[in-house]
C-alpha cells in the first residue's frame, strides 16, 4: 500500500514538473526577449535591463530553470506586479473562496448526477431516460460562461431574485474571518442572516458549475449504470428472489460506484479548468479571478502559479480517489497493496 | 409432475414475423428426477430454463404455459414469481465468476437469499450460510464465507453458487450449464455433488447443457432440442444407447470424439446450427443431416411416439445404426 | 478535456440506432454544417452588413427587419458579425484539432510501432498530459507566449494531442496483428512502408470521427479563451469575444448575448451529431 501511494505521489510530482517545465520554457524560449515582454509595452531600455537583471534573465537557461524550480519547491511563486505581494500570500488569501465554491458545487453535482443517472437507468429508453439523454446532449454544447451570463440575465436582470455578482452584498459587513469559508464563518458568528446572504451570492455560480458538470457527468454515469444492469450477477440477484430496490441499491449501484467515481474524478479535473470562467463572470473573489485580473494587466506570475496549484489539486483528488477504489471494489485491493 | 411445460414459445419482440427462438415446446418433469435439456447454443435450451422463473432477457416475449406444482408461472407478475425464485426453485448459472456479485463476500451473497425470503435475521443468516457452504463440501467454510468470489477457485465458486441456490430448501434446481466454465476433474465433482443432493434432499434437477459427456451418468431423462424444437425426448438410458434421431447421434458422437483422440474420418456434426432468422424449411436439421431425404426438405416432421421415446424425425435411426454410428453416409 | 467524453461512452446509445428521428437529425446537422462552411469561406456573400463598420446611430437596436439579430454598442449588425465570426471561431477550432491530430498520429504511430518498453514510456508521458487542467494551462501558456489566436491554437493543441496519440496507438497495435500486415511483414516490407501503406490508411476513419466530435469541444475551449481575453482582439467578430463584449450591455440587450451563444451551441451540437453519425457508420463498416 505504501509503495502504491509512493508511486502515485511520484506521478503527481512528475505532473507538476511537466506543467512547470512547459510554462517555464515556453515563457523563456518562445518570446524573442522575455525581459521586454515582462516589462510590457512602452518601457525604456533601462527598465528592460533592470528587469533582466532582477529576474536573472541574463543568466544561462538551465540556471534560470533551476532557480525557478527551487523557488517552486519552497512555494515561492514570485511576486505579483499588481498587488506587490508574494503570489503565495495572495493565493492563501483567495483560495478559501474558490474552495467554498468548488466544494459546494461538487457536492450538489455528485448528488444530482447520481439521482438523475439512477432515474434514467431504471428504465432505459423510457420517458425519463429519453428526456435526460436529449437534455444532456444539448447541454454539452453550452459554453459555461454563456450559461453563467444567461442565468444572470434571468435571475438578476429579469426576476431580480439573486445578486448579479460577488461573494457577499457590498453594502453589508461580512462575518469575522475564521475559516475563510463564508458559510462556515457566518455559522460561527451565529448569524443565519449572513448564511442566507452568502447562500444567495453562491446560488448562481454554483448552479452554473453544477449544470455544466451535469451535462457530461449524467450521460457517463447513466451509461455506466446501464452497462452494470446487463451484467450476469444482476440476473443471479433476480433469480434469488430479490426485489428491484435491493437489486438496484445492494448490487448495481455498489458495482457502478467505481466507474462513476472515475467519471467524477474526470469531472473534477474539468471543473478545476472551468471554475476560472465562473469566477470571472460572477466576480467571485477566488484564485481564478485573482489570476484573471493579474493576466489583464500583464502580471503573469499569478497565472502560472494558478496552473501549478490547480494541477496540484488535481493530483491530490486523484490520490484520494485511488485510495477510495480499493474500499469499494475488493478486486482492486489485491492490486493496490 | 412437478413441472409441466405446454406449447412454450419465446421470441424477441412482438412483430408477427419475428421467429420463435423456442418454438412450441412440451415436456414434463417428475419430482425427484434429473431432467437434462441438451442442445447446441441457439437451440433455445437456456431460454427455456430462464423462462420458468421469468428471468428472460429484456425484449423476450413468451407464450404457452409453465406449471410448477400446479401453479402457472409463465408471464406472472413479479410479486408471484419473487417468492419462488431462490425459494422453491433455485437457479445455478454458468460461469460463477461473473454470475456472482464481485463486491460482496460469498457468505453474504448466500445469507442475502435467506434474508430476502424472510427465513432468517442478519446473524442467523450468516451462520446458516456457513452451514450451507459445508453442505456443498467446501472445506474451511467459515473462512470461505468471508472471501470474495475472485479470491476462490472456480470449483469453489460453483459450489458456493449451488449453496446459494439451496439456501431456502427449494424443491427444484435449475442448473444452466453449471460445468461449462470448469475443467474436467472439477466438472465431475460438481456433477457428483448435484447427484448427491438430488438423492439426499429429494431434489428435482433440471440440467441444461450442450455436453453429452455431462449427462451420461447423471440424467434420468433427456430432452434433445434443435433450433427451438424437440428433436427427441425420452429415458436417458435409451437415448444414450440407442438414439433414434440423427442429431442425437451426432451429439453423442462429438462427445465421444472430444474424449477419445479424434479419428479423422469420424463424421462430426457438419456445419453449425442455423441462425434463428435463417432456419431452413422442412426439418430444421436437414441441411446437416446425413440421412436427409426429399421430404425432409419439404415437411417438418411431427413429434411422434416410438416406444418410450418422443421423436421428430421422418427417418429415425434403427437400433442397429446407433451401435455403429460411423456407417452413416 | 480531450479525454473526458470518450472513455466511458461505450454504452451511450448511438443516434443512428434510434431510427428515423436520428436520421432526420443527422441530415439537418449536415445542412447546418454546409451553411457554416459557406459562412466561414465566403461570409461576404451571406452577411447583409460589414461586420466592422461603426454606426453609432443604430447602437443596441433590438432584432427587427433591418437587423434580424439586432446591433451591438457600436451599431454593428450582429447577424453579420456572427457570420463573419464563423471563420475565426470555427477556423481556429479546426486548426487546433488538426494540429493536435497530426502530433497525435505521429506520436501514437511511433509508440505503436516501437518496442514494448519504448511504447510503455511514451504512453506514460501521454498519461501525464491527461492530468493537466487544460484551460488553466492554456491560460498560463498564453501568459507565457503572449495573446492572440495563434497562441490559442498552440496552447490548446498542447493539451489536446494526447487523446489522438492514445487513439492512434491503440489502432496501430490492433492493426499490427491483422493478417494483411503480418503478410506484408513476412514479405520483408520495411517498418516505414508498413506503417504508411498498410496501417495508417486504416487509422484515418477512427481519427476522422474523433476530429469531428472534437471540433465542437475545441470550439467551446476557443470561445472560452477569447472570452477571457487571450484570443482574438476587438473588433474581430470572434464569437467568444462577442460574448465578452456583450457583458456591460446584455442586461438590457439580450440579443447581444443570445445570438453569438446560439452560434457556438448549434455548431458544437452539430459536430457531436455528425461525429456520432460517422462513428455509427464506422462501427457498421467494421461489422461491430
Amino acid at each position: 500500500m505504501t509503495a502504491f501511494i509512493a508511486r502515485r505521489l511520484a506521478w503527481g510530482v512528475l505532473l507538476l514538473l511537466l506543467v512547470a517545465t512547459l510554462t517555464f520554457f515556453l515563457s523563456r524560449v518562445v518570446p524573442a526577449d522575455p525581459a521586454a515582454f515582462l516589462a510590457g509595452q512602452n518601457t525604456s531600455a533601462a527598465t528592460v535591463a533592470r528587469i533582466r537583471a532582477e529576474y536573472g534573465l541574463d543568466r544561462p537557461l538551465p540556471v534560470q530553470f533551476a532557480t525557478y524550480l527551487g523557488g517552486l519547491v519552497r512555494l515561492d511563486f514570485g511576486e505579483s506586479l499588481r498587488t506587490h505581494r508574494p503570489v503565495a500570500d495572495d493565493l492563501v488569501q483567495f483560495l478559501p473562496a474558490s474552495l467554498e465554491l468548488l466544494i459546494v458545487s461538487f457536492m450538489i453535482y455528485v448528488i444530482a448526477s447520481f439521482w438523475l443517472a439512477v432515474a434514467a437507468a431504471r428504465r432505459p429508453g423510457g420517458a425519463v431516460d429519453t428526456a435526460i439523454r436529449l437534455l444532456t446532449m444539448l447541454a454539452t454544447g453550452i459554453p459555461v460562461f454563456w450559461l453563467g451570463m444567461a442565468l444572470q440575465f434571468v435571475f438578476f436582470y429579469r426576476l431580480h431574485w439573486l445578486p448579479l455578482a460577488g461573494r457577499f452584498p457590498l453594502r453589508d459587513t461580512p462575518p469575522p474571518v475564521h475559516t475563510g469559508f463564508l458559510l462556515a464563518d457566518s455559522l460561527i458568528a451565529g448569524s443565519l442572516d449572513d448564511v442566507w446572504k452568502s447562500l444567495r451570492c453562491l446560488a448562481m455560480p454554483a448552479l452554473t458549475i453544477v449544470l455544466n458538470l451535469l451535462a457530461v457527468g449524467t450521460r457517463l454515469s447513466r451509461a455506466a449504470l446501464i452497462a452494470e444492469f446487463d451484467r450476469p450477477y444482476v440476473r443471479t440477484a433476480r433469480g434469488k428472489g430479490l426485489g428491484p430496490r435491493a437489486i438496484l441499491y445492494r448490487h448495481v449501484l455498489r458495482n457502478a460506484l467505481s466507474p462513476v467515481l472515475t467519471v467524477t474524478t474526470m469531472q473534477f479535473g474539468y471543473m478545476l479548468s472551468w471554475v476560472i470562467l465562473v469566477e470571472v463572470i460572477f466576480g467571485w473573489p477566488g484564485i481564478g479571478l485573482y489570476a484573471y485580473q493579474s493576466f489583464e494587466v500583464f502580471d503573469y506570475a499569478p497565472v502560472i502559479a494558478l496552473a501549478i496549484v490547480s494541477t496540484a489539486g488535481f493530483v491530490l483528488i486523484n490520490l484520494i480517489m485511488d485510495l477510495i477504489y480499493p474500499l469499494i471494489d475488493p478486486r482492486v485491493r489485491g492490486l493496490a497493496t | 409432475m412437478i413441472l409441466s411445460v405446454r406449447d412454450l414459445r419465446i421470441r424477441f419482440g412482438h412483430a408477427a414475423a419475428a421467429p420463435f427462438a423456442v418454438d412450441g415446446l412440451d415436456f414434463d418433469v417428475s419430482a425427484g428426477e434429473i431432467f437434462v435439456i441438451i442442445g447446441e447454443s441457439g437451440s433455445g435450451k437456456s431460454l427455456t430454463g430462464l423462462s420458468v422463473l421469468g428471468l428472460l432477457p429484456q425484449g423476450a416475449v413468451a407464450s404457452g404455459s409453465i406449471r410448477f406444482d400446479g401453479q402457472e408461472l409463465l408471464n406472472q407478475p413479479e410479486a408471484v414469481l419473487r417468492p419462488l425464485r431462490g425459494g422453491r426453485i433455485g437457479v445455478v448459472y454458468q460461469d460463477p465468476l461473473s454470475a456472482m456479485n464481485p463486491v460482496w463476500p460469498v457468505g453474504e451473497q448466500i445469507a442475502e437469499v435467506l434474508r430476502a425470503h424472510g427465513l432468517a435475521g442478519r446473524r442467523e443468516a450468516a451462520r446458516r450460510s456457513v452451514e450451507l457452504l459445508e453442505r456443498v463440501h467446501i472445506p474451511d467454510a467459515p473462512r470461505i464465507a468471508l472471501a470474495y468470489p475472485h479470491e476462490i477457485s472456480g470449483g469453489m465458486r460453483q459450489r458456493a453458487m449451488i449453496a446459494m441456490a439451496l439456501a431456502c430448501g427449494p424443491r427444484m434446481l435449475i442448473a444452466d450449464e453449471p460445468t461449462t466454465a470448469l475443467d474436467v476433474t472439477i466438472k465431475a465433482q460438481i456433477l457428483e455433488l448435484l447427484s448427491e443432493l438430488r438423492r439426499e434432499l429429494a431434489l428435482t434437477v433440471v440440467l441444461i447443457t450442450h455436453d453429452m459427456g455431462v449427462v451420461a451418468e447423471l440424467a434420468d431423462r433427456i430432452l434433445v432440442m434443435y433450433a427451438g424444437k424437440v428433436a427427441e425426448l425420452g429415458p436417458a438410458a435409451q437415448i444414450m444407447n440407442r438414439p433414434s434421431h440423427p442429431y442425437t447421434q451426432a451429439l453423442l458422437f462429438s462427445a465421444t470424439m472430444s474424449e477419445a483422440p479424434a479419428k479423422a474420418d469420424l463424421p462430426a456434426i457438419r456445419g453449425t446450427a442455423p441462425p434463428i432468422e435463417a432456419r431452413p424449411a422442412g426439418c430444421r436439421f436437414h441441411p446437416r443431416c446425413p440421412q436427409a431425404a426429399a421430404d425432409c426438405r419439404e415437411a417438418a416432421p411431427n413429434l411422434r411416439r416410438l416406444g418410450d421415446v418422443l421423436l421428430a424425425c421422418h427417418y429415425p435411426l434403427l437400433n442397429g445404426d446407433a451401435a455403429r454410428p460411423g456407417c452413416a453416409p | 478535456m480531450s479525454g473526458t467524453a470518450s472513455s466511458v461512452t461505450a454504452h451511450t446509445t448511438r443516434l443512428s440506432s434510434t431510427g428515423w428521428p436520428g436520421r432526420v437529425l443527422l441530415i439537418v446537422a449536415w445542412i447546418i454544417a454546409a451553411a457554416l462552411a459557406v459562412f466561414a469561406l465566403m461570409p461576404h456573400l451571406v452577411a447583409p452588413y460589414d461586420p466592422i463598420f461603426l454606426d453609432v446611430v443604430d447602437r443596441l437596436r433590438a432584432p427587427g427587419l433591418s437587423h434580424p439579430f439586432g446591433t451591438d454598442e457600436g451599431g454593428r449588425d450582429i447577424l453579420s458579425r456572427v457570420i463573419y465570426g464563423t471563420r475565426y471561431s470555427l477556423g481556429v477550432a479546426v486548426a487546433i484539432v488538426i494540429v493536435a491530430a497530426l502530433i497525435g498520429i505521429l506520436y501514437g504511430a511511433a509508440a505503436g510501432m516501437s518496442s514494448r518498453r519504448t511504447d510503455d514510456l511514451l504512453m506514460r508521458i501521454v498519461d501525464l498530459f491527461f492530468g493537466i487542467p487544460a484551460l488553466v494551462l492554456a491560460l498560463a501558456l498564453a501568459a507565457a507566449i503572449g495573446r492572440g489566436l495563434d497562441t490559442v491554437v498552440l496552447s490548446l493543441a498542447v493539451v489536446w494531442w494526447p487523446g489522438y496519440a492514445r487513439l492512434v496507438r491503440g489502432e496501430v497495435l490492433r492493426l499490427r496483428e491483422r493478417p494483411h500486415v503480418e503478410a506484408a511483414r513476412a514479405l520483408g516490407v520495411g517498418t516505414w512502408s508498413l506503417l504508411f501503406r498498410h496501417i495508417l490508411p486504416f487509422v484515418v476513419q477512427p481519427v476522422n470521427v474523433r476530429i469531428t466530435t472534437d471540433i465542437g469541444y475545441a470550439l467551446i475551449a476557443v470561445t472560452a479563451l477569447s472570452f477571457l481575453g487571450l484570443g482574438a482582439e476587438s473588433p474581430t467578430p470572434e464569437w467568444g469575444l462577442l460574448i465578452r463584449d456583450s457583458r456591460p450591455y446584455f442586461g438590457s440587450a439580450w440579443w447581444y448575448l443570445v445570438f453569438p451563444g446560439v452560434m457556438v451551441m448549434v455548431t458544437a451540437t452539430v459536430c457531436s451529431i455528425i461525429g456520432d453519425g460517422l462513428a455509427g457508420s464506422e462501427a457498421s463498416s467494421r461489422g461491430a
